[in-house]
């Protein structure tokens, strides 16, 4: 088998995800082109060669709808042979679209991919695309929940405060906020208009000032699911269950951003073929189906997984990138799995950054190789929990 | 004679008159089908013809329209049918639902006239009618998710389109039966009649000045009220109305999933795309065993005990007309209130008039609810409280047909009352004794006629609670036993009969759930896995809540009574786990039920009720003890079946239904499985056994198996 190398990860910075956010005024098309024009240009890419263009999205409908990656190519200064490719994993659909390159390229099938996702949040919100679990039989044969009740569970299961995930919240603001201010974030490409004028430079949705005094007094998010009948639907799943105790807040799960994010992976030969430098290696990738009603307790099973396919144990991990897409979640990977604050999430996450769906895992991964080559470091987990109980994993390793 | 007859008067109205030779009421079966295809073939013909103005549908039989599907042809179907077979029942649907569309395409206007209740089919065949006219009071409605099924002759999609998703939903999935009055305001009924020329006249009357009529959805742009699914209005309903059914039903009850999901699926799609939609899911219950077990338990068996199957066979119809009651506590008071709802004189006595006076106030408490609540007016109220006289005189039972004793559950207390009681009424008066649980046989020595002593258990609160658990003593005669029915009806509830036993039935079953519990929390198993397993069961109370409702203290002295009471009669106590923990509760941890601040479990003010906390260093102090959920489940059932199969072996429960009504209506067992017995049924008789000796073995004799289950399971014989 061939090895699938990283040759570049480069995301737009995020923005709020409603009318007033920065990158409201961006079709989701422009948020992708950005990102095709800079990667061309920063690797002084002959786009000829590359095959194909993976794009996730959470909400592939209206203007990210059917075939956003073949639309922005054609729209872009992109060779016309370069095909593309929609993919919905919902929430680990970025880094799932980098992992199915990673795999045509480990077959021998393919040389030169770029993968990634988008997602405007602030034109095409979350349901926005409909969905076969809003089926009345669907959702009562599925034990089907609001994914955020699934969290609340998660802390209640595992005796996760509302004290308790607060403080990561605050953890993830400040790391996020300091990272932003000391220029950690290589991979940002700022986003610009048709002019060349940049529409945003930087993620705008973090808040180092956050205290757990604000935090507190924030409401439950999802108090409302559960009293409305999907806490009486999660107990029918877990009968030692008595009572959820919400604690997720808009401040302790992951924000609501637009942005995009795209990596390049490809052979070794088609690296050397363009003079590129590969920046890691990917070792191995690991998809996990769990219990689909508390839905997000995927990541340690696939970081698991992931390890074991590539011969590697926790230990062997510098630096671990969970997206937080609400903090028991992280809590429990942590918990399970044994990991210490310093070693996950260092530069914060979609806590104080925000989440947009498709683009987040391709996002990360660059957040994740970024630092690993900022503190010298060899290895690292980039992980993600999805609708349906999915958990995805990918190992990289630093060339 | 024909099931149906097509007569055309002189204006060219052609009437279709529903008339199902032998039978009382007309039902919707094979003998319909073919009839109703017959019958629609001919008239398309004679519509083709022409010189037909229009269609009059109405029943030859006189205060009857339709009575619905006929169940007793359901309950005859395989329940696991080969995939042809099943195809043939697909297309036998689709075959049933064809004519009633052929009726309202007719091109000719068609009314129907509802002379009596129009329940189910009857209701179905109304609404492919364009115009329908009801006498005045008829019952109309789609009641069959009340027996575990849904409309299946295109009564779902009928009711989508005429009234949309949520109204349908609403209706169909709680089985609710309108008064005519009410359908009138919904728009399921168009006019209300006098009497039934007047019912012919007004339908006839439409059909002349409507010769163009059509349903609203086989007319132009016609869009189904407040739209489907995806309409923004409609995101509530799809999106929490699922797990709300879900939460409701605990998920037992397939009914009314496919109910929900049926209307949602019909609403996406055009009218007869719908009906296709409609005959899956009805047939998807048609082969369901929850529908099965609630058609036999509340359809058949409850028909034939509301007929009196265990009424002796006393020609005389008794009437009560002045009630006695001793004792003015809750349960005095509660079935002094049920008594004067129904218009009985109630003499309702206790030791003081202070004593009987307060039971008066807790009926007139209960009427000032329903005053507030608009369910009576204030005349009703008067009328009824008039109707109650409180007392501490037993002179002023003199006059009453019959007496029920609602005295503390102590056999020298029941005893005095009884003598003194008999002294004053008179000598063809019946004495009830309102025990849960004391021999009727025992307590009747101190009566001088035993003959007309009798148990009545109520359940409480007795205003309530619909069933009434009728004990016989041994010496109880056919006469008596026939007024204490007789009464129990007259008082709008439902009676079973049992024969005399310590606990009867109903506190005999219902104890080994409960005792079940407290083995279980003995044992050291997680007690919220106790509870949701009795929930997830589809029980509408875990054993442990139970007992904190009663509180612990309650149930504690009842225990020491009992006791004190077997002590007494020269028998053998045993401690078992019930007595033992509620003993700890009580005397260790002041842990004395809810009113008393809290008992098993905790009431927060303002918050969720949630398990004591000290249960756990109490119980399980070392950690829970793992034993598999399905154990946990099985274990709180299963021993109430067996219990219920020991008390007809022991002759205390005679008739199936009997059990099945009573251990639903009156104990709380999930009403899903039909009853106690019918549970065992559905189980299947053999790996009923197999389970049950499992449980034996891991958890004691409580799942011993009885002789009379083992003969049943060789055999095959079926609870019925």
């Amino acid at each position: 088998m061939a090895e699938a190398f990283i040759y570049d990860a480069i995301r737009t910075p995020r923005g709020k995800g409603k009318r007033g956010g920065s990158l409201y005024e961006v079709k989701p098309i422009d948020l992708v082109t950005n990102l095709l024009e800079a990667l061309k240009d920063r690797n002084d890419l002959d786009t000829t060669k590359v095959e194909d263009l993976i794009l996730a999205c959470g909400e592939p409908v209206k203007e990210q709808g059917q075939n956003i990656a073949k639309a922005a190519l054609v729209y872009s200064s992109w060779d016309d042979v370069t095909t593309g490719a929609q993919l919905h994993r919902f929430c680990a659909g970025g880094l799932d679209a980098v992992n199915m390159a990673a795999a045509k390229v480990a077959a021998g099938y393919e040389d030169l991919v770029a993968a990634g996702g988008v997602e405007s949040m602030s034109r095409l919100g979350i349901g926005a695309s409909g969905g076969a679990t809003g089926d009345p039989w669907v959702a009562m044969k599925s034990y089907f929940i609001s994914q955020g009740l699934g969290a609340d569970m998660i802390a209640t299961m595992d005796g996760f405060s509302r004290e308790d995930v607060d403080r990561y919240a605050v953890m993830s603001q400040q790391r996020a906020a300091q990272a932003r201010d000391k220029g950690y974030f290589k991979s940002i490409v700022p986003v610009r208009d048709f002019n060349g004028v940049t529409i945003l430079d930087h993620d705008e949705f973090i808040r180092g000032d956050t205290s757990l005094e604000g935090l507190a007094k924030l409401k439950p998010a999802f108090q409302m699911f559960n009293d409305f009948g999907h806490g009486g639907v999660a107990k029918l799943k877990y009968p030692e269950l008595e009572n959820i105790h919400c604690v997720h807040t808009p401040g302790n799960s992951s924000g609501i951003v637009d942005g995009a994010g795209l990596v390049l992976v490809g052979s070794e030969r088609a690296g050397k073929e363009q003079n590129l430098t590969p920046r890691a290696r990917i070792l191995s990738c690991a998809l996990v189906g769990t219990e689909p009603t508390i839905m997000l307790t995927g990541p340690a099973p696939a970081t698991e997984k992931a390890l074991k396919k590539a011969g590697l144990s926790v230990d062997d991990i510098d630096l671990f990138e969970l997206n937080e897409a609400f903090a028991s979640v992280v809590l429990r990977y942590q918990r399970t799995l044994n990991i210490p604050d310093e070693k996950i999430n260092v530069n914060g996450g979609a806590i104080a950054m925000g989440h947009p769906i498709g683009a987040t895992g391709a996002m990360i991964l660059g957040t994740l190789l970024d630092e690993l080559e900022r503190r010298n470091l060899k290895r690292g987990v980039v992980t993600l929990c999805a609708g349906g109980g999915i958990g995805i994993a990918t190992v990289i390793e630093r060339v | 004679m024909a099931y149906i007859r097509l007569e055309k008067d002189s204006d060219g109205i052609v009437e279709l008159i529903f008339d199902q030779p032998g039978k009382a009421v007309n039902t919707m079966g094979r003998e319909y089908d073919e009839a109703m295809r017959a019958a629609l073939t001919e008239l398309q013909t004679m519509v083709v013809q022409g010189g037909v103005s229009g269609v009059y549908v109405r029943s030859g039989k006189p205060q009857q329209f339709f009575a619905g599907g006929d169940i007793n042809e359901m309950l005859d179907m395989d329940l696991n049918p080969s995939a042809e077979e099943k195809t043939k029942m697909y297309e036998g649907v689709m075959a049933t639902k064809a004519p009633l569309r052929q009726l309202e395409t007719l091109g000719v206007p068609v009314a129907v006239g509802l002379n009596g209740p129009a329940l189910g089919g009857g209701f179905e065949i109304a609404l492919a009618c364009h115009y329908r006219v009801a006498i005045k009071g008829v019952q109309v409605g789609l009641p069959e998710a009340m027996i575990g099924l849904m409309p299946g002759a295109g009564g779902v999609v009928r009711m989508t389109y005429l009234l949309g998703m949520q109204e349908a939903i609403g209706l169909i999935s709680q089985g609710r039966r309108l008064k005519a009055a009410q359908a009138l305001e919904k728009g399921l009924l168009h006019e209300l009649a006098e009497d039934e020329a007047d019912m012919h006249a007004r339908a006839k009357a439409w059909i002349k000045a409507n010769g163009d009529a059509k349903q609203p959805w086989d007319q132009e742009g016609y869009a189904i009220p407040a739209g489907g699914p995806d309409e923004a209005a409609n995101q509530g309903l799809t999106f929490f109305g699922p797990a709300n059914v879900m939460v409701q039903t605990k998920n037992l009850m397939p009914a009314q999933n496919a109910i929900f999901a049926c209307v949602v699926d019909c609403a996406r799609v055009d009218f007869d795309t719908a009906q296709k939609i409609e005959g899956r899911y009805f047939l998807s219950l048609l082969l369901d065993q929850t529908a099965r077990n609630m058609m036999t338990a509340f359809f058949v068996q409850m028909e034939a005990l509301n007929k009196g199957a265990s009424r002796p066979n006393v020609s005389e119809r008794f009437k009560c007309k002045k009630l006695g009651i001793l004792g003015a506590g809750q349960m005095g008071a509660g079935i002094a209130t049920v008594a004067a709802q129904k218009g009985m004189q109630v003499v309702l006595k206790d030791i003081s008039q202070e004593n009987a006076d307060r039971g008066r106030a807790y009926a007139e408490a209960f009427f000032n609810k329903g005053l507030a609540k608009g369910k009576l007016t204030e005349e009703v109220k008067n009328a009824c409280m008039a109707l109650i006289q409180a007392t501490a005189d037993y002179s002023d039972l003199a006059d009453c047909d019959i007496v029920i004793e609602a005295v503390f559950e102590d056999r020298g207390i029941k005893a005095a009352v009884t003598a003194e009681c008999e002294a004053i009424i008179p000598s063809d008066s019946v004495f009830a004794s309102n025990t849960s649980a004391l021999p009727i046989s025992e307590l009747a020595q101190a009566s001088v006629r035993a003959q007309n002593f009798i148990g009545m258990h109520f359940f409480s609160p007795a205003e309530k609670m619909p069933l009434v658990e009728i004990i016989r003593g041994q010496q109880t005669s056919d006469e008596t036993l026939a007024k204490a029915f007789d009464l129990a009806q007259q008082l709008g509830k439902t009676p079973i009969v049992v024969n005399d036993a310590a606990g009867f039935f109903t506190t005999r079953v219902i104890s080994k759930t409960i005792t079940q519990g407290a083995i279980m929390l003995e044992e050291g198993v997680n007690p919220v896995l106790i509870e949701s397993a009795a929930r997830d069961n589809g029980s509408p109370v875990g054993p442990l809540a139970a007992i904190d409702e009663i509180s612990q203290e309650t149930a504690y002295k009842n225990g020491q009574q009992a006791k004190a009471d077997t002590l007494t009669q020269g028998r053998d106590w045993q401690d078992n786990a019930a007595s033992r923990i509620l003993d700890r509760m009580v005397n260790e941890f002041g842990r004395r039920g809810k009113v008393h601040g809290g008992g098993y479990y905790e009431y927060p003010e303002g918050g969720k009720k949630h398990i004591w906390s000290g249960l756990k260093d109490a119980f399980a102090p070392q950690g829970y003890t793992d034993i598999p959920y399905q154990d946990i489940k099985d274990r709180l059932t299963f021993c109430q079946c067996l219990e219920a199969v020991r008390t007809m072996e022991e002759g205390v429960v005679n008739v199936v239904g009997d059990g099945n009504i009573g251990s639903i209506m009156g104990i709380g067992f999930p009403a899903q499985t039909g009853g106690v017995f019918q549970a065992i049924n559905a189980y299947g008789l053999s790996a009923f056994v197999t389970r049950a000796r499992e449980l034996e073995a891991r958890y004691g004799s409580d799942f011993e198996v009885p002789s009379l289950l083992l003969e049943r399971a060789e055999s095959g014989e079926l609870f019925r």
